[in-house]
């Protein structure tokens, strides 16, 4: 059976905007949260491996990702804003490699991966996040917009 | 004109049209369709809700022990019975069920379960538990009964419930940017277009044309004398959504099937908050909807079916959520409906994989609605006989 060039095309766009809408919510509240600029559909904007160990997300997580889900653990009642925010303000260095989670956040290095850390002296770097705000910048009353659910 | 190709170029007048909404194409069409004035409204709960926290089986030990953090404590449920209770947040939907117009149905699912939320929701879509069917069980209603004018979907993406290969039924997102207005200047040019001698099926759309076009200011008319009966909670995007089909119903559009949806359910971490949320919103929409068609003497022509792609497993992840699962809960409530909870309560100790069993095929629930509401044969839908407790009638 022929399938026309313009339903190749078409399925082609479907599928790409599957992908797209595959995106996991608690990804996009992260990157909103966080002010991560660039567009949520590009990994350069977050990697998954900001909280899993595979490029690909799911299980394992790294670190950073199992302090997340234990801030849910020991707050049932939490949505992912609260645990994000929770997880700021506890200034925990959850891949301990010198740096605390917020201040790796703040310098857009990886919190759950030692071998990614910021370059800045850790007292200089210190100094300007409590400028900017301290974790109270990674503070939210919204939550980010909830697509549908990813597909695994 | 085969029955495909009159609806083939049904839709085309529609589609030609600006997208006309199904009530206007429909006014056009002049479609009959079978006899009965009962409106269906099918909520997709999309994600995959979580039916243990659901209807929750408060007394059961196994319930606590497999949700330590997640599970909602006993004292918080709504009892409906000594074994089974409500999520605190549905309260809205608790007078449905003083006054027997709400079922529960439990542990309903289908044979060989997917995981995949797109997989799942495409099986319960078409009723084809292969997957492989590409027609949904809506679209086969309007093929059915010759209307492709007979349901519509108020989102903005038409989902494949109300498809087949020939037809894909209407979605609208806003009622009032749906009107059938000419380019200013083009009105005399338009006019003598339409005046033009044409036959058969050039006749047809024609005609079909004009009569959407003296109809369109009745129904809009109709569509702004609407005055909410009801109050619709702030800040829910459901209750909007619901309101607008309040809309559809009040205006008398003779749509028999409204289609629309909630989510995301896919609860994977922080389960409580975004669930307790999200079913508020659901029971408070609801509540508000049905209320405001009972202001206006229509609750009676209104039952509601709500389902989602499939539950959640038994016990809670370490991320105080939980994942895909497989059996679930589906809601059916309002007019026409025989309340009570139907079916067995999960076997929590008798797991398949760690999920509950499936025991009740969704096609039958699909077939009872068919047969007893809408008066529409489920066989010739459905394209098999499938069974369901008696929760209608």
């Amino acid at each position: 059976m022929k399938i026309p060039t313009k339903n190749i095309l078409l399925l082609g766009f479907c599928l790409v905007f599957s992908s797209v809408q595959a995106r996991p919510p608690y990804r996009l509240q992260a990157i909103a949260q966080f002010h991560f600029e660039g567009s949520p559909l590009k990994k350069s904007t977050m990697a998954c491996t900001f909280c899993h160990i595979n490029d690909t997300g799911g299980a394992p997580w790294n670190p950073f990702g199992e302090s997340i889900k234990a801030a849910f653990r020991a707050n049932p009642k939490w949505g992912i804003a609260d645990a994000l925010q929770g997880v700021m303000a506890a200034m925990k260095d959850s891949d301990k490699d010198g740096y605390e989670d917020a201040l790796e956040v703040f310098a857009h290095t990886l919190p759950g991966d030692a071998k990614s850390k910021p370059k800045e002296d850790h007292k200089v770097l210190l100094e300007r996040f409590m400028a900017a705000g301290g974790p109270d910048q990674y503070k939210s009353n919204k939550a980010a917009p909830v697509d549908s659910s990813d597909d695994e | 004109m085969k029955r495909r190709e009159f609806l083939k170029i049904s839709s085309l007048a529609i589609s030609l049209t600006t997208g006309m909404p199904a009530f206007l194409a429909r006014a056009a069409a002049q479609a009959q369709s079978m006899a009965g004035d009962k409106i269906l409204v099918v909520i997709q709960l999309s994600g995959g809700n979580d039916g243990l926290n659901t209807l929750v089986p408060y007394a059961n030990g196994a319930y606590y022990a497999a949700r330590p953090n997640i599970a909602i404590p006993k004292q918080e449920v709504l009892t409906l019975s000594s074994s089974l209770g409500l999520h605190p947040s549905m309260k809205p939907l608790m007078r449905f069920w003083d006054t027997g117009k709400l079922a529960l149905l439990e542990s309903v699912g289908y044979p060989n379960p997917n995981r995949s939320h797109f997989s799942s929701m495409a099986i319960w879509h078409s009723g084809d538990v292969t997957g492989a069917s590409k027609e949904g069980w809506i679209g086969r209603i309007a093929e059915t009964i010759g209307d492709p004018f007979c349901a519509t979907n108020f989102g903005s993406v038409t989902p494949l419930a109300l498809r087949t290969n020939e037809l894909i039924l209407p979605s609208i997102d806003n009622l009032d940017k749906f009107q059938l207005k000419l380019p200013q200047g083009t009105e005399k040019a338009f006019e003598q277009i339409m005046g033009l001698p044409r036959q058969n099926d050039a006749e047809f759309v024609a005609q079909a044309t004009r009569h959407m076009i003296s109809n369109t200011a009745k129904v809009q008319q109709n569509l702004s004398k609407y005055k909410a009966g009801a109050s619709y909670p702030e800040n829910n995007k459901f209750a909007a959504k619901l309101k607008e089909l309040a809309r559809l119903v009040a205006a008398n559009t003779g749509q028999r099937i409204l289609y629309t949806d909630i989510g995301s359910f896919d609860t994977h971490a922080g389960q409580r908050a975004d669930q307790d949320r999200l079913l508020g919103e659901f029971s408070s929409g609801i509540d508000a909807f049905m209320k405001d068609l009972d202001s206006q003497g229509l609750g009676d022509k209104v039952m509601v079916l709500a389902f989602s792609e499939f539950g959640r497993r038994v016990a809670e992840n370490d991320s105080a959520g939980t994942d895909h699962g497989q059996g679930g809960v589906m809601f059916v409530l309002g007019a026409g409906v025989k309340g009570g909870i139907y079916g067995d309560s999960p076997d929590l100790e008798k797991l398949n994989q760690g999920d509950v069993v499936y025991k009740q095929d969704f096609r039958g629930v699909y077939a009872r609605v068919l047969d007893n509401w809408l008066k529409i044969p489920s066989k010739t839908i459905m394209g098999a006989e499938f069974t369901a407790p008696a929760f209608t009638v």
